[in-house]
């Protein structure tokens, strides 16, 4: 249990840093970045309405020092402020639209793709210079090398807008009634199709590779050379012996993956007019709502943040070796 | 004396690498008799380990196998296929590997990993191969709840006695013990080998000892071979080679065995150093370390001859 | 002292090695140089890529080999334009990221004790905390432009170095060359630059690779969004616009098409370049490699137990 304690330690001091961030960024940067979001929200806000919005960004008269710990108190009771984009809602409550759409879309992009990558960069390293070894790890990086958005593009325009296969965007066609229906559902994975397939193609490469030169590493190690001393079938040999081992530096960089992955969901997310994180990102850039664009940050770091905390489960559940009693 | 279990004829073993091969193990011809302790002695990097390995067939690239012939049970382990290979290994032949932190699988338990053997091979349903893991277990002097433990969790001595429960789940006619006992303190040591002693004289089982400690041999096997830089220099009964050993390298191994027991790199204490595989010597291999050497050495390699019935030497000058 | 490798090369001279020997790492080295040399003399051969030549939106015609854009500018006058801003802008940013990690890296693998401890914490945590959202919401702060658009990606990207540079730092530490001079009473900054930096000049080189492709990618996502300078001409903005003028809905697949291979074939040659290297330095891959050759030429395919080959001479 030392372990996670350890590393739950780690993630709060990572949270906490990137509250911290959040507050110094706009104070560092040149010109008054505070001046120039008040001058937003001149003639929509009251004067009243404008003070707590001050207090909840710490933006007062007060010393520095007292206005981090008003904006900590502030966003530790889930108070964002309000969205300039989409005033007058409060931040939290506009994040909260889109967050289980981006959650749902990559998160079981990333799972999708971090679990065929490695089955591939298993399959590739046990047939070495075989065919699938020859061709799909460059064929992947290649397609790889693309930037999500772009890929999302492409995809969209061949098979939603040309052959009309898929739908052009959006998490669910406008005559449908959220809940939890069999058609609804439905119709929300023939829309998460496209974005999905976008991102586990463009991530797969890195797994199936990652994967790959761990196995290549590890079948040369003594355990796997005694598993076939032994004279276990190959299949035993490779799963339970070279792939259960080499998971776990992959499940490593999985974790450390996570938040790249999630940028890139974003962009595709973007493309899509998917209603998640990214389109809310967009908006928030082209109106310059820093409320928006700051609670964004912070709920994806937090989110981020989880994920990490829940791989480490994964982890400890994994290596036996993480969970000695010291 | 009975028969061999396992014939050695010639055996070469090279490695690929980038400027051509280099030979590993050189015409090696040895046989393991029944239920014997045959020594194998030798410094490191003088092929030991190679041999032990080619002839379960589990060397790795760039590893080949260039010659001879390996008779196990009236068949040439050099011409089985691979699922006859893979039904012999652990079958017939067994191993304990160096390391058994490095040979045993960190992440499952050291039951699953005896189970999965006796599973592997035919051996009774999961629920007995169970119960004959922890008989294992405790026939090694390890406590029956260890199994599930995992590598981590035990000392090290614990670790090479569960390498060799493994190494005798399925009663096999050949044990290869590679160094089983180098990563451990003195007294643990001498456990182990007294705990492999007892159990041999009780199974029957042939064992074929691998290690650099000459002396520790003498006292442990019935018959000592010693290598010498891919090729086998000596080969006699312990208590023979003890008394008079034929070959200059033998005979300076054993000088230089201090009487009261020394620390483990005893041996280093020969002048020289053993000659790089990739450029070996013309003639005799040991002649740049030999103060007896001859021309003859210089330009002619000496093959093994047998002396006396049963103790032969690779040296021009042994009579 | 210092131990000779197998290869008989070090350093820069590894890459001549590799770029030798190694198909990959030879056809990626042809495409980064195809890309540098178009970046460099590629505007002298097409016309201003801010112009208005011609109808907005034309396919690609022999007039204009890769159409026109939504405003009427010609494709490929953009995307020459752009291959040299992106460009540079992705290797001058991919040796900034390198040497920032370098420093961090170096410097905590170096000192150890409580200097490591914070300094890993600090790229622990850089690494850990979503690169673009943190990279949008510190471009939205800055005035557009090359300048803000580079520190950006040099603050979300430095971290991942630092990490790999610490654990080389580490292992190169405690090699006896660097004991002995530690001994020897040189000091901390001629032991880092004269004994532990030089020894890792090759892993240097693969870092600014691995890094600059990172940088092209962040770079044209962020213009993607519109954070760069829209009135610049680089791939990332001439995505930006092609998005922005509808160029999915009108089918205008000439505007962003061009763009995405470059970037595409761009990375995948850094990419390749690497992986070479990966290879011919691993000399498990090395070996195996000899090895495979030896069977093959015997009319022997590579098998799991260890090959038996008589040769009859």
């Amino acid at each position: 249990m030392r372990y996670i304690l350890r590393r739950l330690g780690f993630y709060l001091l990572a949270a906490w840093a990137a509250l911290t961030l959040n507050f110094f960024l706009p104070r560092l940067m040149p010109g008054d970045p505070a001046a120039a979001l008040f001058a937003r929200f001149r003639g929509r806000l009251g004067p009243e309405a404008m003070q707590a919005l001050r207090e909840t960004f710490g933006l007062t008269e007060a010393p520095l020092i007292s206005q981090y710990f008003t904006y900590l108190g502030h966003v530790l009771k889930g108070d964002f402020g309000i969205s300039v984009a989409y005033f007058p809602s409060p931040v939290l409550e506009v994040i909260g639209t889109g967050l289980v759409w981006t959650i749902f879309l990559a998160g079981t992009a990333v799972i999708v793709s971090f679990t065929i990558g490695t089955l591939l960069g298993v399959v590739s390293a046990w047939w070495r210079r075989g065919l699938i070894d020859t061709w799909l790890p460059s064929t992947l990086v290649f397609i790889g090398a693309f930037p999500y958005f772009w890929l999302a593009m492409v995809v969209l325009y061949v098979l939603g807008f040309t052959l009309g296969w898929f739908p052009l965007g959006h998490a669910y066609g406008d005559d449908m009634t959220p809940g939890f229906s069999a058609t609804f559902l439905a119709d929300v994975v023939r829309h998460a199709v496209l974005p999905i397939a976008t991102v586990v193609l463009v991530t797969l490469g890195g797994w199936l590779l990652s994967m790959r030169n761990t196995m290549i590493a590890v079948l040369g190690s003594d355990y796997v050379n005694l598993a076939r001393a032994k004279g276990l079938s190959p299949w035993r040999v490779v799963m339970r012996y070279a792939a259960r081992n080499a998971l776990l530096p992959s499940v490593t960089g999985f974790g450390m993956a996570l938040g790249f992955v999630l940028g890139g969901s974003l962009l595709t997310e973007i493309v899509f007019s998917y209603p998640g994180q990214g389109y809310l990102l967009v908006q928030a850039v082209r109106n310059q709502d820093y409320p928006l664009m700051q609670g964004i940050f912070l709920v994806i770091t937090l989110a981020v943040l989880g994920a990490n905390l829940l791989v480490d489960f994964v982890y400890l559940w994994l290596d036996p070796r993480t969970r000695g009693s010291a | 004396m009975s028969k061999p279990v396992l014939s050695m004829r010639n055996i070469c073993v090279d490695y690929v690498t980038d400027r051509g091969l280099v030979r590993a193990i050189d015409s090696v011809s040895l046989d393991v008799i029944e239920g014997e302790i045959l020594g194998i002695a030798g410094e490191s990097g003088s092929g030991k380990t190679t041999l032990a390995k080619a002839l379960l067939r589990i060397l790795p690239p760039p590893a080949v196998i260039t010659g001879g012939e390996a008779y196990f049970e009236g068949r040439d382990l050099f011409s089985l296929s691979e699922p006859e290979l893979r039904a012999l290994r652990w079958k017939r032949i067994s191993m304990v590997f160096q390391s058994a932190m490095n040979a045993l699988n960190p992440v499952i338990t050291v039951g699953e990993q005896i189970i999965d053997t006796l599973l592997a091979h035919d051996a009774g349903t999961p629920g007995a191969a169970r119960t004959r893991a922890r008989d294992l277990l405790e026939m090694v002097g390890i406590h029956g709840e260890c199994i599930d433990a995992y590598t981590h969790q035990l000392s090290g001595g614990m670790r090479q006695r569960v390498g060799i429960a493994l190494a005798l789940a399925l009663e096999p006619a050949l044990v290869i013990l590679d160094e089983p006992t180098t990563a451990l303190d003195v007294i643990v040591e001498k456990e182990i080998l007294e705990q492999i002693g007892d159990l041999q004289r009780r199974l029957g089982f042939a064992v074929l000892f691998i290690t650099h400690d000459l002396a520790r041999m003498l006292q442990f096997a019935d018959r000592v071979a010693v290598f010498y830089a891919a090729r086998l220099a000596e080969v006699a009964p312990a208590e023979e080679l003890r008394r008079a050993p034929r070959h200059p390298y033998t005979q300076m191994l054993l000088s230089t065995v201090p009487s009261i027991r020394g620390g483990k790199d005893r041996q280093e204490s020969i002048p020289g150093a053993p000659p790089s595989l990739l450029d070996p010597p013309a003639g005799c291999r040991f002649h740049p370390r030999c103060d007896r050497a001859i021309d003859l050495c210089r330009e002619r390699t000496p093959e093994l001859r047998e002396l006396t019935p049963g103790h032969s030497a690779a040296c021009h000058l042994a009579e | 002292m210092k131990e000779s490798t197998g290869a008989g090369a070090t350093g820069i001279g590894l890459w001549w090695e590799a770029i030798r020997r190694d198909r990959k790492a030879a056809f990626g080295i042809v495409i980064v140089a195809a890309f540098v040399l178009v970046a460099l003399i590629g505007p002298l051969f097409v016309g201003e890529p801010d112009d208005l030549v011609g109808m907005p939106l034309q396919p690609p015609s022999l007039k204009h080999w890769l159409g026109t854009t939504g405003q009427g500018q010609d494709v490929l006058a953009q995307l020459i334009a752009g291959t040299r801003v992106s460009l540079a802008i992705g290797f001058g940013v991919g040796i900034v990221v390198v040497m920032v990690g370098a420093l961090v890296g170096v410097t905590a693998g170096y000192f150890g004790g409580r200097v490591d401890g914070l300094l890993s914490l600090l790229f622990n945590v850089f690494l850990v905390i979503p690169g673009l959202p943190l990279a949008i919401i510190i471009a939205a702060y800055l005035p557009t432009g090359p300048l803000t658009l580079g520190m950006v990606l040099v603050v979300t990207g430095w971290a991942w170095n630092a990490r790999v540079l610490r654990a080389q730092t580490l292992a190169q530490r405690r090699r006896d060359f660097v004991a002995a001079a530690v001994v020897a009473g040189e000091s901390s900054f001629r032991i880092v630059t004269r004994e532990i930096l030089p020894t890792m000049t090759s892993l240097l080189v693969a870092q600014v690779i691995g890094s600059t492709v990172y940088a092209i990618g962040a770079q044209v996502g962020l213009e993607f969004l519109g954070l760069g300078d829209v009135s610049a001409v680089t791939w990332g903005t001439n995505l930006y616009w092609a998005q922005n003028d509808a160029a999915l809905l009108t089918g205008a697949w000439w505007t962003f098409a061009p763009t995405g291979i470059c970037v595409a074939v761009v990375g995948f040659g850094l990419t390749m370049l690497n992986s070479g290297f990966d290879e011919i330095t691993n000399p498990r891959l090395q070996l195996e490699h000899a090895w495979r050759a030896y069977l093959l030429k015997r009319g022997r395919l590579p098998e799991r137990s260890t090959p038996v080959v008589v040769d009859h001479e």
